[in-house]
């Protein structure tokens, strides 16, 4: 098991070592990323930072010998043996899971659910299986690529971070598995067809197969929200959410709100989307400005403040 | 109601001298107006009411909401107060529309009082007054002025009595077109798909003031205050629930059921909570030990016996019954509170009294709904009632040393019988039940705390999830299935350790015990049988609603939410007629009938008569999780009613099964679309009802006494 881990703590804290201890190893991804790490760090948000490193990092993983690499979202749960999913890399190289397994029949269900995909990208990065075959390395090298250069957020040049990416993965590679199994990646945006029940025994079935996983997207109101907009009267989906509220809460460590190390500058201002983005697509700024995150004078931060209107 | 403040000073162009006076003369005479209604306006109330005039009061120190009120505001329909409701009294005073009189200085140079909906004359209150009365905190405890969204809703008679009926043919008609022009689109829409009816038979209070006053618009009183008071303009859409989902209507102020109607219901917003009750009630979901710090009383002095008091205590039991005693814990003191198992604990007691046997009763002085923590349960203070008596309190340790010491002296018919292990710790029983070679060791499946810490077997609170495996999903979710291994493990100890004889109150109890625990062997003993009288109860009257109730305390995991959504349908009385027995005071509908019963061991069959008296036909037992007996479905079924259920309920599914008591329906829906049939009465038996009496054991006792133990 291996966190990845794109953040510093405050104050140069180091982790509690309880917290990391269900990982066999940690990769900080701000140390993965080879010459200009806080440069390239600059231009990316905490979203496309923290996916633009899985690339770079699966890459690496198969070269240390693994056979096959399973990534998982921070955001998902697993209630379940993840056969489906060993099964499908026994047999396939990359396997992927779509948003949704079938049309949605609702207007409000096609602008949320099926143009989402659309705009989003139709296969949920949020999960990812690669096996450390030819084919496998070859996507990993190519995603890897991708990521490192194109990683953003941007809808309306066609790119959403890593994910939309995968949309190439059925074209451009042999053997892709497209992981069909109701219990798999079970989220808000395909709740309006999937139907969660518990069975005797107790086990947590989806469309009467068991969960295998959960992904809890956007922890909050605007979650709860998108659940219940799908979920309906299903309140076993509410169960499952309420004890992923307890287990958050639970292991929840102490930070500043809204902390990411590299979403500030040095004395401590966030860092306008803006300027993130306004300095990545400026190579003369990025000679210029060598260390972004540096405050003061004769700082980006400085000529941002000349520079910039505000944002 | 959302609207823009009008622009203020007026834009009148003044191009002449003759514009110039007009003017003048025209802020001369708002000035006087405004300087006479100032003192019965509320500035704040206003403020509050209307977001648009809190923001326009809010760019323009200069801006004058009574002034505003003067010129636009009581056009537009809004209120000045909320003892004075402006389009009300235009649709009594509709002259005053053509006149362009400002109706509050109409009313206060006319009478200055108010006849409030529940006919107690009361003075219109001036601004002075306004702003230091209290708020109510509910419909039912408003003072008569005060009473929110119905109040102030003039009777003033006219001055020319036969001038409204007159004048309906122009100005009524002018009356219809113009007070309601302000917001004629919403009104539309939303009256469109509100239900009158129902929301008259909702809120007995509007209901009673709209029978006196025939004007009174239900459409119209929710725009303009009952979505705010949370009333809801149909059965199936809740203000409050979408007010709650939808934070961003909540902030703009706007009417949630017009935002439905017109957006939410377009863009997949809901009506209403869903997942319904089950789904509201997660919502507050806390944890076990968590609801243990809430039972938590306030430490009191107490000075507890000794063990050689205590030693004492059960040593002159012992030799005042030849050693023939009996000790039965509980969760609590069976002879201070009333319930069900409490009244079964006393006629134990007063059997093996009566068998010759001494009744020693502990329960634990902090109640609790789990097992007390393991750690300090010798320090765990206990009360001791001996044959029905208080004899003191004392500590675990204490009762465990004496009753060791005292070992030798316990003769052949002694008993130790746990009733419930709530708030006591396993070790305790364990120990005491060691302590003595007892004669029998009883422990009663009242419930089930012995296949988890949740008794009830409803996972999160909400559904009957039948025990499952102990690492199963269902139990990794559940908020009870973190203390489930450690509790078991202590379970198990004292079921090895104690070598119990385990017994149930019903067959579908004992199964689902066995289910768990294979084996055990479980004995049932009902708590009671039903023994024919032969006598039926008076027939109903031909065209009676049909009479359904809920009877005993109005409990969640008892179907208590299922009988408020009942209450919420607004079926119509002249159909159907909700009931409620009991001893307790819930918040209830005006229209639900209540009969105040209480069972006492005096009055043993009180709940059977009162059914019986008050000729209920279905009594909604709807129970979410296995009942491992129901008293009340007995009583029920004794007093010639027929009993309504749903699935998991336990034993009370079976009851009805078993004696062809009743229905058992799939889901709630099921149930809703049954009593919601206009053909309800024909499902009500024709045949008059037979009655039964109650005839209760004594639970162990009797099983001693009947040699009626585990093979």
């Amino acid at each position: 098991m291996t966190a990845v881990i794109t953040d510093k703590l405050p104050n140069e804290r180091r982790p509690d070592p309880e917290l990391l201890e269900s990982f066999d190893q940690i990769i900080w991804g701000q140390e993965i990323l080879g010459a200009r790490t806080e440069q390239w760090l600059f231009g990316h948000d905490v979203v496309e930072a923290c996916t633009a490193v899985k690339g770079p990092v699966l890459r690496d993983l198969l070269e240390l010998g693994y056979d096959a690499v399973v990534y998982l979202d921070p955001d998902i749960a697993v209630f379940a043996p993840l056969a489906p999913v060993t099964q499908s890399l026994s047999r396939h190289d990359i396997v992927l899971t779509p948003h949704q397994l079938e049309p949605d029949d609702r207007d409000y269900a096609i602008l949320d659910n099926e143009i989402g995909s659309l705009k989003h990208g139709i296969f949920n990065l949020g999960f990812l299986g690669t096996r450390a075959t030819k084919e496998g390395r070859r996507f990993a090298d190519w995603w890897s690529a991708r990521l490192k250069r194109f990683c953003y957020a941007e809808l309306d040049r066609g790119i959403f971070v890593d994910q939309k990416w995968c949309d190439f993965v059925p074209a451009f590679f042999d053997n892709v598995g497209i992981l069909r199994d109701a219990g798999c990646n079970v989220a808000s945006w395909n709740l309006n067809r999937r139907t969660i029940s518990v069975g005797p025994s107790g086990d947590i079935l989806v469309n009467g197969v068991p969960l295998r996983f959960y992904h809890f997207t956007k922890l909050g109101p605007v979650g709860d929200l998108a659940t219940m907009r799908y979920a309906g009267s299903n309140t076993e989906v509410y169960e499952i959410w309420s004890w992923y509220k307890r287990e958050v809460k639970k292991h929840e460590i102490s930070l500043p709100n809204g902390w990411w190390h590299y979403g500030f500058f040095s004395d401590g201002t966030p860092i306008p989307a803006r300027a993130r983005v306004t300095y990545r697509r400026r190579p003369d700024l990025q000679e210029a400005f060598p260390n972004p995150f540096v405050s003061g004078a004769g700082s980006f931060q400085e000529w941002c403040v000349g520079n910039l209107t505000a944002s | 109601m959302m609207h823009r403040a009008r622009s203020y000073p007026p834009t009148l162009k003044i191009k002449t001298l003759k514009d110039f006076w007009q003017r003048f003369r025209l802020l001369l005479r708002e000035r006087g107006i405004r300087d006479r209604i100032a003192p019965y306006f509320d500035t704040e109330f206003y403020c509050r009411t209307y977001p648009d005039i809190a923001a326009a009061r809010q760019q323009n120190p200069n801006f004058d909401p009574v002034l505003h009120y003067v010129r636009f505001g009581w056009i537009e329909g809004r209120n000045p107060s909320c003892s004075f409701q402006t389009t009300q009294y235009l649709m009594a005073h509709p002259q005053l529309v053509a006149s362009g009189k400002n109706p509050l200085l109409h009313f206060i140079e006319r009478e200055g009082t108010v006849t409030s909906p529940v006919g107690q004359p009361a003075p219109l209150l001036s601004r002075d007054e306004i702003s230091t009365r209290e708020e109510p905190d509910n419909l039912s405890d408003a003072h008569p002025v005060s009473l929110p969204g119905a109040e102030a809703l003039t009777t003033a008679p006219p001055e020319r009595p036969n001038e409204v009926t007159d004048s309906s043919k122009s100005s009524g008609q002018q009356l219809t077109t113009t007070t309601r022009d302000f917001r004629s689109e919403n009104y539309r829409i939303v009256a469109a798909s509100f239900d009158r009816a129902y929301y008259l038979r909702r809120y007995a209070d509007l209901a009673a003031f709209a029978r006196e006053h025939p004007e009174f618009d239900p459409v119209l009183h929710y725009l303009e205050t009952g979505w705010m008071e949370g009333r809801d303009p149909n059965a199936v859409f809740s203000t409050s629930d979408y007010l709650e989902l939808n934070p961003d209507v909540r902030e703009a102020k706007v009417n949630p059921f017009y935002h439905y109607l017109t957006a939410g219901k377009s863009e997949g917003r809901f009506a209403s909570l869903p997942g319904g009750y089950r789904a509201r009630h997660l919502r507050s979901l806390i944890t076990p030990r968590r609801m243990a710090e809430l039972w938590r009383r306030p430490a009191r002095e107490t000075w507890p016996l000794s063990r050689q008091s205590v030693h004492r205590l059960i040593s002159r039991a012992l030799h005042n019954n030849d050693g023939k005693i009996v000790v039965a814990l509980s969760h609590d003191d069976y002879m201070a509170n009333l319930g069900g198992i409490q009244l079964c604990i006393r006629r134990e007691q007063l059997a093996f009294q009566a068998m010759g046997a001494g009744y020693l009763h502990l329960a634990p002085v902090q109640p609790s709904p789990i097992l007390a923590d393991a750690d300090e349960w010798s320090n765990q203070h206990y009360s001791i009632r001996y044959n029905g008596a208080a004899a003191g309190i004392t500590t675990a340790a204490a009762l465990v040393a004496a009753v060791e010491e005292l070992s030798a002296s316990f003769r052949d018919g002694c008993a130790f019988i746990v009733h419930a292990l709530h708030g006591s710790a396993t070790e305790f029983a364990l120990s005491v039940s060691q302590a003595v070679p007892w004669s029998h060791r009883f422990y009663w499946v009242h419930d089930f705390l012995g296949l988890c810490p949740g008794y009830n077997l409803l996972r999160n609170g909400i559904q009957f999830c039948r025990a499952p495996t102990l690492h199963s999903g269902a139990c990794q979710v559940c908020i009870y299935g973190e203390d489930r291994v450690h509790h078991l493990h202590r379970m198990d100890r004292l079921f090895s350790g104690a070598s119990f004889e385990f017994v149930a109150p019903s067959k579908s109890a004992a199964d689902l015990w066995r289910g768990f625990y294979p084996k055990h062997k479980v004995v049932v003993r009902p708590h009671c049988f039903l023994e024919p009288t032969g006598l039926t109860r008076a027939l109903r009257n031909e065209g009676d609603p049909v009479r359904v109730g809920y009877i005993g305390h109005p409990a969640f995991h008892k179907g208590w939410p299922v009988f408020e959504s009942l209450q919420k349908l607004g079926i119509d009385k002249d159909l159907l007629e909700l009931h409620y027995f009991g001893a307790a005071q819930p918040a209830l509908n005006g229209d639900v009938i209540v009969h105040r019963v209480s069972v006492d061991s005096c009055n043993p069959e009180a709940m059977v008569t009162a059914v019986s008296d008050a000729k209920l036909d279905f009594a909604l037992l709807w129970s979410i999780c296995p009942e491992t007996f129901c008293l009340a479905a007995y009583e029920a079924y004794a007093g010639g009613a027929l009993i309504l259920s749903g699935p998991d309920s336990g034993n009370v599914e079976r009851f009805v099964k078993n004696n062809r008591a009743g229905y058992v329906f799939a889901n709630e829906d099921a149930l809703f679309s049954f009593l919601s049939s206009p053909d309800l009465v024909s499902a009500v038996p024709r045949k008059p009802r037979r009655l039964y009496k109650l005839r209760f054991g004594s639970l162990s006792a009797e099983m001693v006494e009947q040699g009626m133990v585990a093979p």
